[in-house]
């Protein structure tokens, strides 16, 4: 965090480098987060769109406030996004669920950003670990889709199973590592608040 | 609490993005239903996520989404340091005129030299401009463009740019190139006529009228020349693609306030139309979409005639519902008497 809050003040200055390992550390999270509201191409330049914003007001932003600033942000531009698509005929369900999810988002948001900066780096590692603990066919479904971008029919001719059993396999993992992870997101929490 | 709708193969396609209509509605109503539901699917799409964002802390993909973000502000930041040097220099002036009082020679000899100035024009949704450059190039603005242009050019070339739509009449100088730079594309020429269309979200498109010109990506993997009649379409995803024996008369007909569209996607045409008229249109069906008209449109049409001419094509209906347009698929399909 300590190392965080310089960076800003530097780049409150101007400063370029300062300004480069800001992006490095958010980009991936805000790409992450776009895509869950919005396709590939428009969540890249919706984020871009939001660090542009955050380059012309970085000024009078609070350094404590950032990454409130930089999800809110981003989440309004999804939504202002999608309510402007043509189809229709999604639309309402489409608005609905991302609303939903921006809900979800702020009750828990709190406790998340602090997990995401020290997950960061060993991100894949602790999920590895996590899928270790799967049955074997369950692993290697999730694996191949998770982690390789196998489709899932063509995970499921690969495995010779049905896709069916494809999406059972990728739930019953995404369940685990739902238990799994838990406990990590509360200690993490926790270590955090005694200080 | 998960219940009969949510299964493991609609979970899957909700998070994969392959839902249907009919699906996202089924997840709308589930998660509408109890909101413990909601926070299970939200959870598992943050678990789903945290893939992406692996694969978005790749070293090349930050880099390049990086340099996208540099050369995107970098003209904005450009144009502040003019304005810095611009008042600098102004008290450089002032200074320099107190010593004049003194001794007009020495204002003589440290006169600076005008600085390069931008100006910007923004032409609302609805309007369309016209504008003539210090290099007597003529430009004329569609709906929903921001163009930028220095006050006089530089000594080496003539840069300009735009986001939006415009059709250029370059005053021949092959001395000093002419460079629009949009977004997604540089367009180099000597002098020439072209339109030149890079809304954002949508193709970025170059006509070509007369004379030659060059179109390269911003990214600087595609470069193409054309000749007259001749069209460039970029996108990033689907890169450079050029087509032949396009008639430019169509591209440019919005220079006279007319709509003119030869196998277009309806989509394309909404988006014309909410440009020219400041309206608000929604396609109701994903097929319609996509489906092209060939159409034109006088200047004096309303948005009334407009909207009744494409419905006599018999493929669709439209209403106005809550201050936007709605088209929606045509429910007799009768066959086409006339057009």
């Amino acid at each position: 965090m300590l190392q965080l809050d310089l960076n800003i003040d530097k780049i409150r200055g101007g400063d370029e480098e300062a300004f480069k390992s800001f992006f490095i550390t958010f980009y991936p999270k805000l790409k992450a987060l776009a895509c869950r509201f919005v396709d590939g191409q428009v969540a890249d330049d919706l984020v871009q769109d939001v660090f542009a914003s955050y380059w012309e007001q970085k000024t009078s932003i609070q350094a404590d406030n950032i990454q409130s600033f930089l999800f809110k942000c981003l989440q309004n531009k999804c939504l202002n996004f999608i309510k402007h698509q043509m189809v229709e005929e999604e639309y309402e369900s489409r608005v609905r669920i991302a609303e939903a999810r921006i809900a979800y988002l702020a009750d828990t948001s709190d406790a998340n950003h602090v997990l995401e900066q020290v997950m960061n780096r060993d991100l894949r590692e602790i999920i590895e670990k996590s899928v270790e603990k799967l049955p074997p066919k369950c692993a290697q479904a999730f694996r191949l889709c998770y982690f390789h971008d196998v489709d899932r029919k063509e995970v499921a001719e690969l495995m010779g199973i049905s896709p069916r059993t494809v999406d059972g396999h990728i739930q019953q993992a995404l369940n685990f590592l739902r238990e799994d992870l838990k406990d990590l997101f509360l200690l993490v929490f926790m270590f955090y608040s005694t200080f | 609490m998960k219940d009969i709708d949510m299964n493991e193969e609609l979970l899957i396609r909700f998070l994969t993005h392959t839902c249907s209509t009919e699906e996202l509605k089924q997840v709308d109503n589930w998660i509408a239903s109890n909101k413990a539901n909601a926070d299970w699917l939200f959870e598992m799409e943050r678990i789903w996520s945290l893939k992406d964002e692996l694969r978005f802390s790749d070293k090349q993909e930050i880099e390049k989404a990086y340099r996208q973000f540099i050369s995107r502000i970098s003209k904005k930041t450009l144009q502040l340091k003019y304005r810095t040097y611009f008042y600098s220099v102004l008290k450089y002036v002032a200074i320099i005129v107190v010593v004049s009082l003194l001794s007009i020679n020495l204002y003589k000899m440290l006169t600076p030299q005008e600085p390069e100035l931008m100006n910007e024009i923004c032409v609302p949704r609805g309007e369309r401009a016209n504008v003539t450059l210090s290099d007597g190039t003529k430009v004329a603005l569609n709906s929903d463009t921001k163009f930028t242009y220095p006050s006089h050019f530089s000594k080496s070339s003539r840069n300009v740019s735009l986001i939006g739509e415009g059709y250029f009449e370059v005053t021949h100088n092959p001395q000093k190139p002419f460079i629009v730079n949009a977004q997604m594309i540089h367009v180099k020429v000597l002098g020439t006529k072209f339109n030149m269309r890079t809304y954002s979200g949508e193709n970025s498109i170059v006509t070509l009228s007369e004379g030659k010109v060059e179109v390269e990506s911003s990214n600087k993997e595609n470069k193409i020349t054309l000749h007259p009649n001749e069209e460039a379409t970029y996108s990033e995803s689907a890169g450079m693609s050029i087509s032949k024996g396009i008639n430019v008369g169509i591209s440019k007909s919005w220079t006279k306030g007319e709509l003119a569209f030869m196998d277009q996607s309806l989509s394309i045409i909404c988006k014309a139309i909410e440009r020219k008229f400041n309206v608000k249109i929604v396609i109701a069906d994903r097929q319609l979409a996509v489906d092209v008209f060939t159409c034109h449109f006088k200047e004096s049409a309303t948005i009334e005639e407009v909207m009744t001419l494409l419905k006599e094509t018999r493929k669709l209906n439209y209403s106005f519902k809550e201050g936007k347009i709605v088209i929606y698929k045509s429910k007799n399909s009768m066959p086409m008497e006339k057009v």
